[in-house]
């Protein structure tokens, strides 16, 4: 019975979503901002990696600068295509390091409402007269704001992703799932369950934006852990660089991603104990 | 009995409209001040980072109208529903004018910089920024879109705008905090001189914020509009 | 059957909402009436498990409301209208029944469809069931909380103040609804509507700051009263001397008093018939005066 009173939860958390329009809104504004970002970036060289600089304004791009740590390797040693991986560095920053933060701001303040409307809708009380166990109801009321925060950004991935196409031009597709997959999927899934979780106390929805407030620099920190492990990564690959280790689209992202994945397990993790910590203190509360 | 003659002007719930202000963000705005006078590069702008962002968030969450307990008997009383605005506002302005008056003499007494030059910094934005998180709340109806509208482009602004206006000269009306030091720059480029430029931006951003807070006053003439009796969503 | 056994709840501040209450419902309708604070709601939110109580114990169908899975096994027998209902407003009632027919247990597809259908039937709201609940007015909504209380077939019914701002004919109809539903059901009905209680309930309690100051069959409680009510016609003064109105009728002759008490003789009283509501008032009056019922 647990389940299906789950899936009613989510099910419906999902069309008062959709039926209030922010769904729509907030997927608007995701693909807006990423495109703005996109359209704003400056035709200057691009830097990859630390590894080498390549002027993407002339066809073909030529490398116009190589470091030391790749000294004395010609193009075609570097194995890459001088059109894909300028453009996926584009496209990767954009996705896993410049939107989380857009993310992280929104989500916090988006959906802290979740819990609270139901007290100000005064439904809460006809709901705690049903054989609704308080897990059961904070679970539904996380996974249906993970499902419309999961379908929004599944909607804005495939949007983006051709939209960048045409302007950017050829990217690996690869790579970009696994930024979206494995960077913004957890981290917005984190953000959204603290924002749902810690506010779900709030007895209305003006308090409930005032705790998403208070969590906004929370989340920006989580943020700041993860862009600054995945930059890191990132950099390092020019010098770890070699002839017999050519630069490819795996080397420069593959183990900045899967590194930040990791990180991003422990940030859920941190969801799942603030999980249990709401429910026990709603048991103690009766 | 003969009705009682409508006044000229209508008296002030000057309680309520502080209570439902949560006066204490003029707290916050002067604990962020204060966090920037320990940063040096940003010891002359403290104001104008703190006040535009806490009182655009103040202003957001000030009145939304599926959120307001009792519309319905305020729409029914005699005085106009846009008092509940101007008292509530007000009330911000206090809370928030405090600050920067009381940050505008510390820089200018730190810094040397002139009073006016100070207040021409911080107020347009501010002024912007309430307008901004007014209407987004009003539109929306949801304080949270007002909120988010604010944190959004407030630290944008802050941290972007200047890019943005490097890229493109043109929007430079738009910039929220924009430097004398960019007009002295953009001198060149629009062939006019600094100060023109400078006053351009801070007529046109106090006016963005003028006009939305009067695109407020009218749409609350809309008691229709207001209770939601025609919306399609909540 | 519903057994409580010394029950009191104190709220944060003191403020002493239940006062030792010892009593047993069983099947049918039951009534609840009272003034304003008397602790009618507290007392039916308790027996619906939504609040703890702070002493004392209480028993539905067997079920201790103090255990966790007690106040689970209860809740799936139960049917609640609380009197500040609130509705999802973008849901119509068909979706609102349905989210409400699956957190009460019904996982069955067909069943759920099936009750959900009867009851907008019998609501009589099958025509707006599509339409979202924002549109309705005070009185559809009231019919939706109503549909939703009876969803699952109950074996308990707690309604607070459930024909509120509902018309004439829906009021009776929503009544004979609960009346027919009581057979071998426990029906609790809270009402300040004392002809709703007249009507339906063969059993009911009287409260007052928070303890049942009267427990016993509407007919007694009439009883109580008989002698005691009486209609006087003035030219307009009100009658005095302890005596308390019930009801005011402007006539072409004179203003006539429905009044409880005993008139003296400046005034041209003639004894009637007293009601539930008279019962009512007298037995609230008794206690004001320290009078015991």
């Amino acid at each position: 019975m647990a389940l299906s009173q789950m899936a009613a939860v989510v099910r419906y958390e999902l069309l008062m979503a959709w039926r209030r329009r922010a769904l729509l809104v907030m997927g608007g504004f995701f693909l807006l901002a990423l495109i703005g970002f996109t359209a704003m970036q400056p035709p200057a060289p691009v830097e990859l990696a630390g590894t080498v600089q390549v002027d993407t304004s002339t066809d073909p791009p030529t490398i116009i600068q190589e470091y030391s740590a790749v000294d004395g390797l010609t193009v075609e040693e570097l194995n890459i295509s001088l059109n894909l991986l300028p453009n996926t560095q584009l496209v990767v920053t954009m996705i896993a390091v410049i939107f989380p933060v857009l993310v992280a701001i929104t989500v916090v303040v988006f959906f802290a409402e979740s819990i609270p409307l139901d007290r100000q809708y005064r439904v809460r009380e006809l709901f705690d007269s049903t054989p609704l166990a308080n897990a059961t109801y904070l679970g539904g009321k996380l996974l249906g704001a993970w499902a419309a925060l999961g379908l929004t950004l599944l909607v804005v991935m495939i949007s983006f992703g051709i939209l960048a196409r045409l302007i950017v031009g050829a990217f690996d597709p690869l790579t970009y799932l696994q930024a979206w997959f494995l960077a913004v999927f957890p981290f917005a899934l984190t953000c959204t369950g603290w924002s749902v979780l810690a506010a779900s106390g709030a007895g209305s929805r003006r308090k409930a934006i005032m705790i998403g407030l208070v969590l906004v620099p929370g989340a920006m920190i989580l943020y700041a852990l993860f862009s600054i492990q995945f930059w890191a990564v990132v950099l390092d690959v020019g010098s770890r660089m070699s002839a017999d280790e050519p630069l490819t689209l795996t080397a420069l992202f593959g183990e900045a991603i899967s590194q930040s994945a990791v990180m991003q397990l422990w940030f859920l993790a941190s969801v799942a104990a603030l999980f249990l910590i709401v429910w026990a203190w709603s048991r103690v509360r009766g | 009995m003969a009705a009682t003659p409508s006044p000229h002007y209508w008296p002030f719930a000057w309680r309520m409209a502080f209570r439902a202000s949560s006066p204490w963000f003029g707290i916050i705005s002067g604990a962020i001040f204060l966090l920037m006078m320990i940063i040096p590069d940003l010891r002359g702008r403290g104001v104008e980072v703190a006040l535009p962002l806490i009182a655009g968030i103040q202003a957001a969450l000030l009145f939304s109208p599926d959120d307001e307990p009792a519309l319905e008997m305020q729409l029914a009383a005699p005085r106009p529903v846009s008092y509940i605005l101007y008292e509530r506002l007000a009330a911000v302005l206090i809370a928030q004018g405090i600050v920067g008056v009381i940050g505008t003499i510390l820089i200018s007494a730190i810094t040397g910089v002139t009073p006016l030059v100070v207040v021409i910094g911080w107020l347009p934005p501010t002024i912007a920024a309430v307008g901004l998180g007014l209407l987004g709340t009003f539109i929306s109806r949801r304080s949270s879109a007002g909120v988010l509208a604010v944190i959004l482009v407030i630290p944008s602004m802050f941290l972007g705008a200047d890019l943005l206006i490097m890229r493109f000269p043109e929007l430079f009306p738009l910039h929220f905090f924009f430097q004398p030091m960019f007009a002295a720059i953009g001198a060149g480029y629009f062939n006019a001189v600094p100060e023109l430029l400078y006053a351009i931006n801070r007529i046109a951003i106090t006016l963005l914020g003028v006009l939305a807070m009067l695109r407020l006053i009218f749409g609350m003439r809309n008691a229709e509009s207001l209770l939601g009796v025609n919306r399609k969503s909540d | 059957m519903i057994t409580i056994s010394h029950l009191s709840k104190i709220y944060r501040r003191g403020v002493k909402a239940i006062d030792d209450i010892s009593l047993e419902i069983g099947t049918g309708m039951f009534g609840l009436v009272g003034p304003n604070g008397a602790g009618k709601t507290t007392f039916m939110r308790i027996i619906a498990g939504l609040l703890k109580p702070t002493t004392g114990e209480i028993s539905v169908f067997g079920h201790n409301l103090r255990s966790y899975a007690g106040k689970q096994a209860a809740k799936a027998q139960l049917g609640y209208l609380p009197q500040d209902l609130g509705l999802y407003p973008n849901l119509n009632a068909y979706e609102f029944l349905d989210y409400m027919a699956i957190l009460k247990g019904i996982t069955g597809g067909a069943d759920r469809r099936r009750q959900i259908d009867t009851l907008l039937e019998q609501v009589r709201l099958t025509d707006a069931a599509k339409r979202p609940l924002k549109t309705y007015s005070g009185g559809m909504k009231r019919r939706v909380g109503i549909a939703q209380a009876l969803l699952g077939d109950p074996r308990l019914i707690i309604v607070d103040e459930p024909t509120a701002g509902l018309d004439p004919e829906e009021r009776i109809r929503f009544r004979n609804l609960l009346a027919d539903a009581a057979a071998g059901r426990t029906i609790i009905l809270s009402t300040h509507i004392v002809e709703d209680i007249s009507q339906s309930c063969s059993d009911l309690a009287a409260m007052r700051g928070g303890k049942v100051i009267y427990r016993g069959s509407p007919q007694d409680l009439i009883a109580q009263a008989r002698g005691s009510a009486w209609t006087i016609t003035t030219q307009g003064e009100r009658p005095n001397g302890g005596l308390t109105i019930v009801s005011t009728l402007q006539l072409a002759t004179g203003v006539q008093y429905r009044v409880l008490g005993s008139p003296d003789g400046n005034y041209d009283a003639a004894p009637v018939e007293p009601s539930l509501e008279d019962g009512y008032m007298w037995l609230m009056t008794q206690r004001e005066t320290g009078v015991p019922a």
